[in-house]
């Protein structure tokens, strides 16, 4: 990965572009024009951070979007999609992720954590027969009052060890969700491992947040190395930024990062700013390029994150 | 007192009595505008051998065969919602096939539209961009320079939800709707292992916005597939269905079934109409099939009797598809 030591040119010049579109006073959007919304936000945030060269402070976009994230926090502590789009709250991981470790945000990341666990997907009792994993675990949802899936499980898990309540019961019951939700033949869909007895497709982005959310659990090494063949088996294709991303940060959670790595992300880089400038795409190439980007999601070291 | 005189009498008589004629013969026209796509519809069936036929041949054949003119399209723009819920490079069964949505994109160019998109809100991955490389469809709109809409992120409004088959409220919706002069309905000829069989109506889960509705759109499916294919047909009135027919998929449906090949592309402007007649070709009574007998005669119409076939004769192009494992139809 690039430390922000040694920046190669092409993250610097993603920065900037990152930087021309950002809305002054809000945040990011999905599109160019688009509104600015939570995910885009905190993701544009976080991938600035990562890619802050060495001995600077946060960039004033990057602290504004913060400011902007705590401006549209609710009373209750959720964070929704947009401004004007209150619910559902399922962003509020990713506003956690950008308020951690800031002071000035204390009170803002306790009051989402506090929400945060206050979620819960909804069980279903005896559909064994139907879908392969386990209804009856508590995990989270993508909209309130609904079944859990891997990806809101998995960012809420990482939020919470970011916040260090690794050993709290969600996080705990969240990890559970994951590694149940697993594909026999290795890694992970939105959340369906079997149906009527047919085993699904594992997708790559959904096998890199799981990853990362159970970096550091012992005792699970026929779960992770079977989604990091599956990881490594795949991303060569690759040229979707989000998926490449979450992929290969997921690999090198588990220190299986491909040599090639850098390289493709600068083609794709390329690639991406050649056809469209999307703040989502660039700041996904941003992430997956730093070094600093595992530790903005709580990850605290390669395969010695201990037992959560 | 001020009485009226009897040749007033008699006049004001005639008026309201020819105005009430009127009235009623207006109505009367008025409810059969409203109701004729309800009760009697055209639907196109078009044989296609396979994906590398002249596509933009038979599609134009079967508008022209609808009466979709040049008239009706000039100027307009025109969005197409292809079916990409799941992407998968060794399964392009699952989606509708790129080149169908380029030849539709093509005729609707010919026919001097104002614009064309494509659109999808995938339901099971979130990573569109991925979606558009596994399904083979962004390298074909690049090249056709077409662009494509993520309807999942996409700007929002509301619409409130009439129809009421389910308790939501209100409908979420992308604003790219709010563009589009005419919808076009792409789907694949699928099974669906929860509601039986996916085509038109059932395509349109897809314009639903995952920011609000999730991935899967558990929301949807909590609520009431069925009622919510109703609600959101209600609410969005496509304009017009073009079933990717040519290579469906039978069994395990919607994603993890095999290739079935029907050799149709079938088409018109009334979506449980279209979907009946799929259902028909597929050897599914379409009043088996829950969200089509609920939509019988409020959308439209699913009675053989109450649809022109034009094109093929659809006997000898129906094949028997297996069902999915588990699904009980009505």
């Amino acid at each position: 990965m690039t430390s922000s030591l040694q920046q190669p040119d092409w993250i610097k010049e993603g920065r900037e572009k990152l930087l021309h579109l950002f809305s002054p006073g809000c945040g990011w959007g999905y599109f160019q024009e688009g509104a600015p919304c939570t995910e885009p936000t905190a993701l544009a945030c976080l991938a600035l951070r990562a890619a802050q060269p060495a001995g600077q402070n946060d960039s004033p976009a990057a602290d504004a979007a913060a400011q902007w994230l705590a401006s549209i926090q609710q009373p209750n502590g959720a964070v929704g999609v947009s401004k004007t789009v209150r619910t559902p709250e399922w962003p509020t991981p990713y506003a956690i992720l950008v308020w951690s470790g800031k002071g000035k945000y204390a009170e803002n990341t306790k009051n989402a954590i506090g929400w945060l666990l206050t979620q819960k997907g909804m069980t279903l009792e005896d559909e064994r027969d139907i879908f392969g994993h386990d209804t009856t675990i508590t995990g989270w949802p993508w909209v309130s009052g609904t079944h859990s899936w891997v990806e809101p499980t998995a960012l809420a898990v990482m939020a919470l060890r970011r916040n260090g309540l690794q050993d709290h019961a969600r996080t705990q019951e969240g990890l559970r969700l994951i590694q149940d939700r697993c594909i026999s033949a290795g890694g992970w869909n939105y959340g369906n491992n079997t149906v009527y007895g047919t085993t699904l497709r594992p997708q790559p982005a959904v096998t890199g947040i799981a990853l990362l959310a159970l970096n550091g659990i012992q005792g699970i090494d026929p779960i992770v190395d079977s989604a990091c063949n599956y990881l490594e088996s795949t991303v060569p294709r690759l040229r979707a930024p989000q998926s490449l991303c979450w992929a290969l940060l997921g690999l090198t959670a588990w220190e299986r990062r491909p040599a090639a790595s850098e390289d493709w992300l600068e083609e794709i880089y390329r690639l991406v700013v050649k056809k469209s400038e999307r703040a989502p795409q660039l700041a996904y190439l941003l992430l997956a390029a730093s070094s600093q980007s595992l530790g903005l999601l709580g990850i605290q070291s390669v395969t010695t994150g201990g037992s959560a | 007192m001020k009485t009226d005189h009897p040749r007033q009498i008699a006049r004001r008589k005639f008026i309201g009595g020819t105005a009430g004629v009127l009235t009623v013969g207006l109505a009367g026209k008025l409810a059969w505008d409203y109701l004729k796509p309800q009760a009697h519809a055209d639907v196109f069936i078009a044989s296609a051998a396979a994906y590398d036929s002249s596509l933009e041949n038979i599609i134009r054949r079967g508008l022209l065969g609808l009466g979709i003119s040049r008239d009706w399209v000039r100027g307009k723009s025109v969005l197409l919602k292809p079916n990409l819920v799941e992407p998968n490079l060794a399964a392009p069964h699952i989606n509708t096939h790129p080149a169908v949505i380029r030849a539709t994109a093509e005729v609707f160019r010919s026919l001097d539209a104002r614009e064309i998109h494509v659109a999808e809100g995938q339901g099971h991955c979130r990573d569109t961009d991925w979606v558009l490389e596994e399904s083979g469809l962004g390298p074909v709109l690049d090249e056709a320079g077409i662009p494509f809409v993520d309807l999942n992120v996409d700007d929002l409004f509301t619409i409130q939800n009439r129809s009421r088959k389910t308790p939501l409220r209100e409908l979420w919706l992308p604003q790219t709707l709010q563009r589009a002069d005419l919808l076009v309905s792409m789907p694949k000829m699928k099974t669906h292992h929860w509601v039986g069989i996916t085509l038109s109506m059932k395509n349109m889960f897809g314009v639903m916005p995952g920011a609000i509705y999730g991935w899967p759109k558990n929301l949807l499916h909590q609520v009431g597939i069925a009622e919510s294919i109703l609600d959101i047909v209600a609410g969005i009135k496509p304009h017009l269905a073009i079933v990717d027919g040519i290579t469906g998929m039978e069994g395990d449906g919607p994603i993890m079934g095999t290739p079935k090949q029907s050799r149709v592309l079938v088409m018109g402007r009334n979506l449980p109409a279209v979907d009946a007649t799929c259902a028909r070709l597929m050897g599914v009574d379409p009043a088996r099939i829950s969200y089509l007998a609920d939509a019988a005669g409020v959308l439209g119409p699913i009675q053989e009797r109450f649809i022109l076939q034009r094109g093929e004769n659809p006997a000898p192009l129906a094949k028997s598809y297996k069902m999915p494992p588990g699904i009980v139809l009505a």
